[in-house]
């Protein structure tokens, strides 16, 4: 990624707010500061995103990240219930120690 | 989005450079998401894939009418023209695999091979809940169902929103009456033999095995199999798709 310079914490902390303004821009800004966002947020549950704003994330995720992760092969070879259990902690860690991560 | 009919269609591209298309339209109260995470990735490692969302569906555009076979075939040959795709292979899964037949019967020419995954005859009794009795009830009935058959609970925001969806679709469209329409899709597949070569894939736990049966009797060029699973296949078998349709394009 682009900060790599950075700690891992401080990266970890620029890819979490990024990963936030995805969100906020699928579901809008009002329900992001109704329920919250915390990397121990999960998508399906806690942000209530259903399957085509999960799909809108990982098109986003794939346009900023998608040169230096392969994104979409690590999510797609996810069982169905491991993605309807997905966490953002989860995403800012697979981009931040790229293809090593599980 | 592009803008097709007088409307906004959400449309997803995967492996654009690929030279050999294939179409995937999902099913009534679904979205793309139904091939995204599975189904679509392993196919476009090879194959330039094409996903959007139906009209009134996913994030495409409502609208008030044109919720029947030609029309929503018209709306594809609209997404295929404006991509510049003269020939793709089209795969339909319930009643999308309605529209790729009414593509096979009606043009043919745009169409390559056909795979259709567990679609039904809306002319039998199979299919009868979905042309009556769309209400409050139902629809909490149906969401239990897809949640026992996905094994997922929905958000409250989605049964919230899906409920939306579907009863504005039912209420405030032309939807039941559009369904109503095409009841003869099957006489005219019996009268006039889709040629292309198809690949029907249903469920072990079917309840369209009439509508397997039909279509495996009357297109020549095809072959039937059956995957473990229901209605719900494309979610709880992907594999099984996957390998399927590796093997037959």
């Amino acid at each position: 990624m682009d900060t790599k310079k950075l700690d891992k914490t401080q990266q970890s902390e620029i890819v979490f707010k990024q990963l936030s303004i995805f969100v906020a821009d699928i579901i809008g800004d009002g329900v992001i500061e109704e329920i919250g966002i915390s990397r121990k947020s999960i998508f399906t549950k806690d942000l209530e995103m259903d399957s085509i704003e999960i799909v809108a994330f990982a098109e986003k995720v794939k346009q900023k990240y998608g040169h230096e992760i392969d994104f979409i092969s690590w999510i797609s070879n996810m069982k169905f219930q491991e993605l309807y259990n997905l966490s953002v902690g989860q995403v800012v860690d697979y981009i931040v120690n790229g293809n090593d991560s599980n | 989005m592009i803008r097709i009919n007088n409307n906004n269609f959400n449309i997803l591209e995967l492996n654009e450079s690929a030279t050999e298309i294939v179409v995937m339209i999902h099913g009534l109260f679904t979205n793309l998401s139904v091939y995204y995470f599975s189904i679509a990735q392993a196919l476009a490692k090879k194959y330039h894939i094409v996903l959007y969302d139906l009209k009134g569906h996913g994030l495409s555009e409502t609208a008030h009418s044109g919720y029947d076979l030609q029309s929503m075939s018209e709306d594809l040959r609209g997404i295929l023209s404006e991509l510049r795709l003269p020939k793709v292979h089209l795969t339909g899964y319930s009643y999308g695999g309605l529209i790729a037949l009414y593509m096979a019967v009606h043009h043919p020419e745009t169409i390559d091979k056909l795979i259709i995954i567990e679609t039904p005859n809306l002319s039998d009794g199979q299919s009868r809940p979905l042309l009556e009795g769309y209400n409050k009830l139902f629809l909490d009935q149906y969401l239990e169902d897809l949640s026992v058959s996905t094994g997922i609970t929905p958000s409250r925001r989605k049964i919230s929103r899906t409920h939306r969806q579907v009863q504005f679709l039912f209420e405030h469209t032309t939807l039941k009456e559009d369904l109503s329409r095409d009841l003869d899709l099957f006489d005219k597949i019996a009268e006039n033999p889709v040629k292309n070569e198809t690949l029907l894939l249903y469920a072990t736990q079917t309840e369209c095995k009439n509508a397997a049966k039909f279509l495996y009797q009357h297109i020549k060029k095809s072959s039937l199999y059956y995957g473990k699973g229901n209605h719900s296949i494309p979610i709880q078998n992907p594999e099984w798709i996957i390998d399927k349709m590796t093997g037959f394009l």
